[in-house]
């Protein structure tokens, strides 16, 4: 397989005004201003989306497919994720918009939710089986696992080898509908309505599986607008919202947790919170913790930035609708659990690993007097950290340098 | 004046990093008392180490170490200081302090041993753990304590020979 790093995040020149925003925001320092426009260090981004929140002139965006891809299949199924279930106000415009997608050119539409009670079984069976790691992380967000990959290596093992809820998704669509339609599983295309760069970047280049049975992401916000122009047309010829009121809380951080049977769990969201949560894991400071659920976005997957409603709007809603403390288990969702359990599908095929690439050099010894020689041009730079030079930090400048990357003359104050 | 001593089976003292040799070296201020600021160092340590190239396991059989013993100066005494001197087959990390020492280190390495006021346990502390924790994750322990002085523990652990 290809292993280019794709991302979805990238800068659009024409905007960028090499404002600096964007490089103290990345909690990986991926981002350089160079000749006054922002550059992604490509093995550093994670597609978290930061930049993308903060970019006051929209010059860092998500590149997600458009509708003209579903012209490659005959016959296509819209997978919304399940933060989309609290863009709109109510349950019978939530099924208009559903509906919409058939308008869009889609045949079918797939709620990822359905699949959520599914994780959870999973995550349940393999909590009481394993207990050799505490605290197991939720595999569910890629942004967090791609953190762990770069910033937290010896993390790896804590993440949970279990397939996230639209890679199962995609395969279940595939199998029903490849059976029931007799189409060749080529011919079927599978679009997940996605809420972040990270799951664009996931589907294109997944961890912990060799290829995404999904076929392709667009952004909630684009198909969205895109149904609300003829939203009063739409006739709700279908009932496609079949996923519990209980499936749809983990749009929102909190609701991965409330499924499970131990009440040991943390629930983090916001990329600085969660580095600071993995910082403690790290230390083995939460080894009185099962399991945690760690979302890069704040709010958990509503906070997403391709999301069309408010983050606390949207999590507002899903905690309305899934008030009640009933774990409704969809029945057919659950024979598939164990079926899936049992033939070891539902677990990651691949190892999650370690991608260090924060370290100054791969030789002990090179490091070591790289650091010295980086501590050393510290000391001539002024510590304040301005971000004029086009790195985060003063110390993100001396790194550069003793990379090659950057010249002392860079900082402003040494050039004068 | 009290002594502990540890080290692993094979366990050979690798040369000392002198001053022509590459290392780099490393030293923050650990205040008694102060929970809020507490594990600063070996944050500072681990986040170093993450920038060499050292393994990953070891980094975290590091930062066990350096933020159990640190604690410990949080918890039990009144100020000082954690230092690191790396060089590229080990790490040696001193933790000094001023304090009311450890009147007998066999005992107070015991797991379950603890002294741990009512505030620390408060803090979630004072499972008696530290200490023996410590000394799980290093390949070399020395410990030197003086009642009403103050307490040295020095630890060492190499980057291979697994
Ligand atoms: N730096 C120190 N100064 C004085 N006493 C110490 C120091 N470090 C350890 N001790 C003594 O040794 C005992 C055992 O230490 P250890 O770290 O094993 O457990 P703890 O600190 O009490 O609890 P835990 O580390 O599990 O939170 C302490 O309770 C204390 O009496
Ligand atoms: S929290 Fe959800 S929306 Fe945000 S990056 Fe992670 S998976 Fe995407
Ligand atoms: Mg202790």
């Amino acid at each position: 397989m290809n292993r280019d790093y794709f991302h979805s995040v990238r800068i659009i020149d024409e905007r960028c005004n090499g404002c600096t925003h964007c490089i103290r925001a990345c909690e990986t320092e991926a981002i350089r201003v160079r000749h006054g426009k922002a550059i992604i260090h490509e093995v550093r981004c994670i597609d978290c989306g930061e930049c993308i929140r903060i970019c006051p002139r929209n010059a860092a965006v998500a590149a997600s497919d458009d509708l003209s891809e579903l012209k490659r299949f005959s016959y296509n199924v819209a997978l919304p994720s399940t933060a989309f279930t609290a863009q709109c106000p109510s349950q019978h415009k939530l099924n208009k918009l559903y509906n919409g997608l058939l308008h869009l050119g889609f045949n079918d539409v797939f709620e990822e939710s359905r699949t959520n009670s599914i994780i959870s079984y999973a995550v349940n069976k393999f909590l009481k089986e394993n207990a050799r790691i505490k605290p197991y992380i939720s595999s569910v967000c890629p942004a967090v696992v791609r953190l762990i990959q770069v910033r937290f290596p010896s993390l790896v093992e804590h993440i949970i080898p279990i397939e996230t809820p639209l890679e199962i998704s995609a395969r279940i669509i595939r199998e029903q509908k490849s059976r029931l339609l007799g189409i060749e599983p080529e011919k079927l295309g599978i679009f997940y309505i996605t809420t972040c760069p990270a799951r664009v970047t996931a589907i294109k280049q997944p961890v912990g599986t060799e290829i995404s049975s999904i076929d392709g992401a667009i952004a909630i916000c684009n198909i969205i607008n895109k149904i609300l122009v003829f939203i009063d047309q739409v006739e709700e010829k279908e009932n496609f919202c079949k996923a519990p009121p209980s499936a749809n809380r983990w749009g929102a951080v909190g609701g991965e947790v409330r499924a499970l049977d131990t009440d040991k769990t943390l629930s983090v969201d916001g990329i600085s919170n969660v580095v600071q949560v993995l910082n403690k894991v790290e230390n083995y400071e939460l080894e009185m913790f099962d399991f945690i659920e760690a979302y890069a976005c704040p709010c958990g997957c509503v906070g997403g930035v391709l999301n069309f409603e408010n983050p606390y709007v949207a999590k507002q809603r899903i905690y309305i609708q899934g008030k009640s403390n009933e774990n409704i288990i969809d029945k057919e969702m659950l024979e598939i659990a164990e079926e899936m359990y049992e033939n070891k599908t539902l677990f990651l095929a691949e190892e999650v690993e370690p991608r260090p690439v924060l370290k100054l050099d791969t030789d002990m010894r090179k490091a070591i007097q790289k650091l010295e020689k980086l501590e050393r041009i510290l000391k001539d730079l002024p510590g304040i950290d301005c971000g004029a030079c086009g790195c985060p930090t003063c110390r993100a400048l001396a790194e550069d340098i003793v990379q090659g990357n950057a010249n002392i003359e860079d900082c402003i104050f040494i050039r004068k | 004046m009290t002594n502990y001593h540890y080290s692993k089976e094979n366990y050979r003292e690798p040369p000392i990093a002198d001053a022509d040799e590459d290392h780099i070296s490393l030293s923050f201020p650990i205040e008694g008392g102060d929970f809020t600021h507490a594990g600063y160092g070996s944050s500072e340590i681990k986040r170093t180490l993450k920038k060499l190239a050292a393994d990953p396991k070891i980094v975290r059989r590091i930062a066990i170490a350096a933020y159990e013993a640190e604690i410990n100066v949080v918890a039990h005494a009144y100020k000082g200081r954690i230092s690191a001197v790396i060089s590229s087959d080990a790490i040696r990390v001193f933790i000094e302090d001023q304090g009311p020492g450890i009147p007998d280190i066999e005992q107070a390495m015991q797991p379950g041993f603890s002294t741990a006021s009512p505030k620390v346990r408060e803090m979630g502390f004072g499972a008696g753990l530290g200490l023996p924790n410590i000394r799980d994750n290093v390949d070399f322990l020395h410990i030197e304590s003086e009642v009403s002085i103050g307490t040295i523990l020095q630890f060492c652990i190499l980057f291979r020979n697994e």
